[in-house]
């Protein structure tokens, strides 16, 4: 297997009232072509730090290493409406990403986009449509198009189900599943809901105060936790999923 | 006779030419220390149904028709004074973030005595017993100065259990729960869960949950109702429900529960 | 848009329709030579004259035409020069904060502290009078205010999410600011066009009636106001309409920005 991403002693320091302050704590892991890496920790835990970290968002004090072996990866957020420019039609957003990369003729533009939307099960309707007239399942599956366009071989994805319904939130989780296995996708899949990171991810990451505290294959994570926060998380969703008489 | 009685509730908005029908038809009772959920996702009414009973819909700019009866009375026809009193004395109810229900310029026990120096008479030493009391009910380590911060020294978990505590310290009847773990952390999440176990348990207090969990509504309550677009699809014990779903929607919700190796 | 919104904007785009018609008007045809005196003319309203005669026997409704004309370039030009330094200003302050967002809005503040009369004076006793001079000052006044606004607005969007994501996508500032901040600061700068028109408006008219500004012979509407002043008493419609159309400005402009503001 090929590696997609190292990192290695990872940490990023902010400035909090003049004290230093870790969001991230030298945190090492790597990621394997076509897999799906869980990354679980509850708010203020530095997941979405480490993401913008790897994306290259955050550069202001971060040291350690980051080793890209594919081009840049990237990124799908927790707010399908928010990350949608609202004065541009949905037509304009998926083909942006190929303006920008360039080197392609309108048709072949046009074509790619027509692609994508296939991919993530969208009508070719929605083109001439403004992001406020989509729901928000349409909107993250724009979003999941849009960040698939320049052909990333990784994908962090920050919470992308946390702020949709039920029944939509499985219908994309399928999707991720669908783009996972036809494009050999590596994901980072960040979230706080144990029981959606099972199903999806083949290793899981936990994350506390700015260190991965465990990770590991799921299997063996979820049934035989090491650390004591990882125990703590499972008896949590346990008292909160599973009925007691 | 049920304590709470729900029948054909309807709640209209009427904006200009178009009226929306938020809520239709939906019935129910409870009883003393029933805890019931109400689940449906976005725009499924259930939060509507809450804030009818509760008394907290708005009178002008909605219609509201059937009954909902409690303890005898209909909350829909009666006089504002008297509806206030039944909710300080007899309803409560718990939101969904903790730091947007609480005033952030008032202490927190300033806010958990408020409902008492509103309905009752008591001193100012009476007053803050029964709250560090409450608060301490609530399990909150160290009530006393839990009494004397201010929400934004609080973690969220903390500020929603200051909320269950000033909820309950005129020791409703019936404590009404809009998604009161969504905004959590999943530890402080499962333990508000055990914690609102515990007051249905030993207070007799009657619980409505409202979530768009299902299986959280499965773990907590004993019946559900489950809505979709103002109409009750499907109610019964959960037992029933997730075992033997009979609805079409009910089938699609239960299905949307991610696999986990939590059972459901 | 809710009904009330509606009424305003019904209301809003028949007074402003009102001033682009006069303005029109104006332009093309005025009844009378509105600098001409004619000294034998009576001054009272009359079918000939329906806004009457000044002082000198100039037709009134004739000045009114040409001072709406002048008072609309030097507020459009002044609100134009806001608008546009004040966007320049805003953007890059906002976009890229650092030392060039504390260089450029110390200045920013600097100016906006000054009162803007005083400012105008200033320019005015260093270049002379004159309705140029006036639109500089004016507009120079103006950037501040404009500068503020689209700052913060820009400071909202450039951490929203879909600008990190185009950002991820590897676009370059410039692509990012002309492409997909500025077509978001569209509604805010509608309303403050609006707003910051009629304050141009006013401020011309203050200019005027003060002295300084369009030089005379020449009508603006504030100039009349302040020449009728001395007749308030014996020729009071030399006042009052010049006045009236004023109010018929600001009014349709603001009632035309509050029903875009909330859209």
């Amino acid at each position: 297997m090929n590696k997609i991403l190292e990192v290695t002693d990872l940490s990023v320091e902010f400035k909090k009232d003049k004290k230093p302050f870790f969001a991230v704590k030298n945190v090492s892991f790597s990621v394997e072509e076509g897999e799906t890496i869980g990354l679980a920790g509850e708010s203020g835990c530095g997941k979405s730090t480490l993401s913008r970290a790897i994306l290259g968002i955050q550069k202001k004090g971060v040291t350690g290493k980051i080793n890209h072996f594919s081009k840049r990866p990237m990124m799908v957020f927790q707010d399908p409406e928010g990350s949608l420019n609202p004065a541009k039609t949905i037509g304009f957003i998926l083909e942006e990403p190929l303006k920008i990369k360039g080197g392609m003729t309108k048709e072949q533009r046009k074509a790619k986009v027509l692609e994508m939307l296939k991919l993530v099960d969208l009508s070719e309707d929605l083109l001439d449509r403004l992001p406020s007239t989509l729901s928000g399942g349409q909107c993250q599956r724009v979003c999941i198009a849009a960040a698939l366009m320049q052909e990333p071989k990784l994908l962090i994805a920050d919470e992308p189900v946390s702020a949709l319904d039920v029944t939509v939130q499985s219908q994309i989780l399928k999707l991720f599943e669908k783009i996972k296995k036809e494009l050999k996708l590596s994901v980072i899949f960040i979230s706080h809901d144990l029981r959606v990171i099972y199903s999806l991810c083949d290793r899981v990451m936990i994350m506390k105060d700015g260190e991965i505290v465990e990770q590991g294959d799921k299997e063996t994570l979820y049934f035989h936790p090491q650390h004591e926060y990882t125990k703590q998380l499972m008896e949590a969703a346990k008292t909160k999923y599973v009925k007691k008489d | 006779m049920s304590m709470l009685k729900v029948e054909d509730l309807c709640i209209k908005v009427h904006d200009r030419k178009t009226t929306d029908t938020l809520v239709q038809d939906v019935d129910f009772e409870m009883n003393k220390g029933d805890i019931m959920g109400i689940v449906g996702e976005s725009g499924s009414g259930k939060t509507m149904t809450a804030l009818a009973i509760a008394g907290l819909l708005s009178r002008h700019d909605m219609e509201k028709s059937g009954h909902i009866i409690f303890e005898g009375i209909n909350l829909l026809d009666i006089k504002r004074n008297v509806l206030r009193k039944i909710q300080g004395n007899e309803i409560s109810m718990v939101f969904q973030e903790p730091l947007n229900s609480l005033n952030p310029l008032k202490k927190v026990g300033w806010q958990v005595e408020e409902s008492l120096r509103i309905h009752t008479s008591m001193d100012k030493n009476e007053m803050r017993d029964r709250a560090i009391e409450a608060l301490r009910d609530v399990e909150l380590q160290n009530p006393e100065a839990v009494y004397e911060s201010y929400p934004h020294e609080l973690s969220g978990g903390m500020r929603q259990r200051a909320m269950i505590a000033a909820a309950m310290i005129i020791q409703p009847k019936l404590l009404i729960c809009d998604e009161p773990t969504t905004a959590l952390d999943v530890t402080i999440q499962a333990q508000i869960v055990e914690l609102l176990k515990r007051i249905n348990r030993e207070r007799q207090t009657a619980i409505l949950f409202i979530s768009h969990d299902l299986s959280l509504v499965n773990t907590l309550c004993e019946r559900v109702i489950v809505m979709q677009h103002g109409l009750v699809k499907e109610s019964g014990l959960c037992d029933d429900i997730f075992n033997n779903p009979q609805d079409e929607y009910t089938k699609k919700l239960i299905a949307a529960i991610p696999k986990s190796p939590f059972g459901i | 848009m809710t009904g009330n919104n509606k009424v305003k904007l019904i209301i809003g785009l028949v007074l402003t329709g009102i001033v682009f018609l006069m303005l029109l008007f104006g332009i093309f045809y005025t009844p009378y030579d509105p600098m001409a005196m004619d000294a034998s003319v009576s001054k009272s309203i009359s079918l000939k004259h329906i806004m009457g005669c000044d002082q000198f026997g100039r037709d009134v409704f004739s000045r009114v035409l040409v001072g709406v004309k002048e008072t609309m370039i030097v507020a459009g030009a002044v609100v134009l020069i806001g608008v546009f330094f004040g966007t320049v200003v805003g953007t890059l302050t906002g976009y890229f904060g650092g030392w060039i967002d504390e260089i450029l809005m110390r200045l920013n503040d600097a100016v906006l502290a000054f009162p803007s009369v005083l400012l105008a004076l200033l320019v005015i006793g260093l270049y002379g009078g004159g309705r140029n001079t006036l639109i500089l000052a004016l507009g120079i006044a103006f950037i501040p205010s404009f500068a503020r606004i689209i700052r913060s607005e820009v400071l909202k969007i450039k951490n929203l999410d879909y600008i990190q994501s185009v950002r991820l996508f590897g676009a370059g500032h410039l692509r990012i600011i002309v492409v997909h901040i500025l077509p978001n600061l569209k509604t805010v700068m509608l309303s403050s066009i609006l707003i910051g028109f009629n304050n141009a408006v006013l401020a011309e008219a203050g200019m005027s009636y003060l002295g300084m500004g369009v030089a005379p012979p020449n009508p603006s509407l504030g100039r009349m106001l302040s020449e009728a002043q001395a007749y308030i008493f014996t020729n009071p419609m030399t006042a009052v309409f010049p006045g009236i159309t004023i109010v018929i400005m600001i009014l349709g402009f603001s009632l035309l920005s509050a029903a875009t503001e909330k859209g």
